[in-house]
């Protein structure tokens, strides 16, 4: 399947760089987002996906794009911003993974993707703290829960299945979002532990990432071939 | 065949013709020997309980006199997301359904007022075969917020949706789409039907210079015309005429229709009847106590039953030029068309009244079609060999009910969220 065009959607995460000021969720998924490509020979896409002032379409690097949607109407917080052109866009992919549990676009793209059969992983920040998530248990929605921490892997109640990506990787850098409707992020010492081997910028080292892309590439290449053999 | 059959009402809860044929459809299905259990909502008044009738939905009733009076606005607007959209209570009750009865094919009808899309949806998403019976733009009206469509849900509905539908007429087929809303998969047009059995030929047809008795029963609303009926009766008496009388049927859903006869002095030629059990008014078309229907309803009607129950026992259809029902049958051949005026139904009927309009050959012709084509035992089979062929479509591994409900459950909180931060629904009509 390296060599079979595929299209994947990235979204989550992205919102808080709005909250903080930073580039810095922007930095970790375009980061991740290229060793998977990368792992899968570029024959594959990937699209970050915020809803902001767009539409605008900015390519990052071979295989990855930054892809931001209109807002509809006027959230609250910059984590309640969703699009009316999400499902456009994730009836044209292949896979849908969400990075957080937080935002409604995540909320909104967990509920087409469902409806569409679509694949969905799930990274676990978030689906425990924040409450629709966690009233709902939409972890159990997933087809794959994602943890970037192997002790958060050991311990997420899920019937799901779980898979380890270690990416060293600090949420709390990334911005999580301090209770609604504040529209600002928790402060830094607020909260959840610092994963082993996060580093000061919370973006963990570079090595870690490249194998978490190469991690992400095999749960995909295995989602999506499985999705297509339901399908056939 | 095991059927569920899921209609908002039932009667004896009923609007109008829709939940009518429903009950006589179903009642056809366990006549021919077939296993049909209905889903419905809990009655809006006390009936009684029938073995096959679950009243275990919950109707979203965004129409209640009350509740349009009292509720603040952002209550409305929230009432009638959840009317046509997704209500989580009444997916878990259909899928408990579902599981208990486990039926070979789901039989949709009028879904307003249930959060229709979410059950359309939750059926989707498990893959259980439906036919989706249309006697209105329902799908149309369960992408919209009040009037307005929502572009976004009718194109999700278009990309998602599929499977067997049966409009009565063409113009619900065009009304849906020209809103944007795509009906994938199978389109069977398919009329509504009277029950009984054919009379013989009616004998006795209205004579110039006796008096013209003129029916009309339905609801009793200025969208089904009733206005211009007196008006054109108004019109009738300003010209000299006074031998002819009109009876309306049903509830006056319109206060506005009630005085009009007084105020326009027709009030002894008009007269407003009341609500009349479909059998009881079936009765006076059999024994011709009336001459003629008159329907001036809106260009926008699907169907219309009432006219076709009377011209099933000779009483002449004349009926607005453009409706649903018109388009089954032929201008002064099968029944007479007039321009949705009151000017142009008064001239109607004062043809009839001076005798230049014959109505004993429209009215044969008519009865005559009526039985041969419009009659529920010969629909039937047609409507079995529907749900037939949707149980046989291809398999596909379905979601769990599990999965289903948790999505009932976000769609709901999510459109519960928009409608309340905000008017971006307003935005993406």
């Amino acid at each position: 399947m390296a060599n079979t065009a595929v299209k994947i959607a990235w979204l989550g995460l992205l919102d808080s760089d709005d909250a903080t000021g930073s580039s810095r969720a922007h930095e970790h998924l375009a980061t991740l987002a290229q060793h998977v490509v990368a792992a899968s020979g570029y024959g594959w896409s990937i699209e970050l996906i915020s809803c902001g002032s767009g539409p605008e379409r900015r390519p990052i690097s071979a295989g990855v794009a930054r892809l931001t949607l209109p807002v509809a109407g006027t959230a609250r917080t910059v984590w309640d911003r969703t699009s009316w052109d999400l499902s456009r866009v994730i009836a044209d992919v292949d896979l849908v993974h969400l990075h957080d549990g937080f935002s409604r676009s995540c909320e909104v793209a967990l509920l087409i993707a469902r409806q569409l059969r679509k694949p969905v992983c799930m990274t676990e920040w978030g689906l425990e703290g924040h409450w629709l998530a966690s009233e709902l248990s939409l972890i159990e929605l997933a087809d794959v829960v994602v943890c970037h921490d192997r002790a958060v892997a050991e311990s997420i109640s899920t019937s799901k299945p779980v898979e380890l990506v270690v990416c060293e990787t600090d949420i709390r850098q990334l911005g999580v979002p301090a209770p609604w409707p504040a529209n600002h992020c928790l402060a830094l010492e607020d909260g959840l532990p610092r994963p082993s081997g996060a580093k000061r910028d919370g973006l963990g080292r570079p090595s870690s990432r490249a194998t978490a892309g190469v991690r992400l590439y095999e749960i995909y290449h295995r989602l999506i071939a499985a999705t297509r053999r339901a399908a056939a | 065949m095991k059927i569920l059959a899921i209609s908002n009402l039932y009667p004896p809860d009923f609007i109008g013709g829709y939940e009518l044929c429903c009950r006589q459809v179903v009642d056809g299905l366990l006549a021919r020997g077939h296993d049909v259990q209905v889903l419905t909502t809990s009655p809006r008044t006390p009936c009684p309980a029938v073995e096959h009738v679950a009243r275990e939905l919950e109707l979203v009733n965004c129409y209640d006199a009350f509740g349009v009076l009292h509720n603040r606005p952002v209550t409305r607007k929230l009432t009638a997301a959840r009317a046509v959209f997704v209500s989580s209570h009444n997916v878990h009750v259909l899928l408990e359904r579902l599981r208990r009865f486990q039926p070979d094919v789901v039989y949709l009808w009028n879904l307003f007022g249930t959060g229709g899309l979410g059950l359309v949806g939750c059926l989707q998403y498990l893959d259980v075969p439906w036919v989706w019976y249309l006697g209105d733009c329902v799908p149309r009206m369960l992408c919209s917020l009040h009037e307005d469509v929502l572009s976004v849900l009718a194109a999700e509905f278009g990309r998602y949706v599929r499977g067997h539908f049966m409009p009565v007429s063409e113009r619900v087929v065009q009304e849906i789409e020209a809103a944007g809303v795509k009906l994938n998969g199978e389109i069977e047009i398919s009329p509504n039907w009277v029950l009984g059995r054919q009379p013989p030929p009616r004998q006795r047809y209205y004579r110039r210079g006796e008096t013209l008795r003129i029916v009309s029963s339905g609801q009793m609303g200025r969208h089904k015309g009733i206005h211009l009926l007196v008006e054109a009766a108004a019109l009738l008496r300003a010209r000299g005429y006074e031998n002819f009388h009109i009876d309306l049927y049903g509830k006056v859903t319109d206060p506005s229709v009630a005085p009009l006869p007084c105020e326009l002095g027709v009030e002894d030629l008009v007269r407003f009847k009341g609500l009349c059990p479909q059998e009881e008014l079936v009765g006076r078309y059999a024994r011709h106590e009336y001459d003629l229907f008159a329907f001036p309803t809106w260009k926008r009607e699907p169907f219309g039953c009432a006219p076709l129950e009377a011209a099933a026992y000779g009483t002449v259809m004349l009926m607005s030029e453009s409706c649903g029902i018109g388009e089954w049958f032929v201008d002064r051949v099968h029944c007479l068309k007039a321009a949705r005026t009151a000017e142009a139904f008064a001239a109607a009927l004062a043809d009839v009244l001076d005798g230049r309009r014959d109505l004993k050959p429209i009215g044969r012709r008519a009865s005559t079609v009526v039985w041969r084509d419009f009659r529920l035992d010969r629909l039937l089979p047609d409507i079995e060999s529907a749900l037939e062929r949707a149980t046989t479509r291809p398999d596909r591994a379905g979601g769990s009910a599990d999965e289903a409900y948790r999505l009932a459950l976000l769609a709901e909180k999510l459109t519960q969220a928009w409608v309340q931060e905000n008017d971006c629904l307003a935005e993406a009509a």
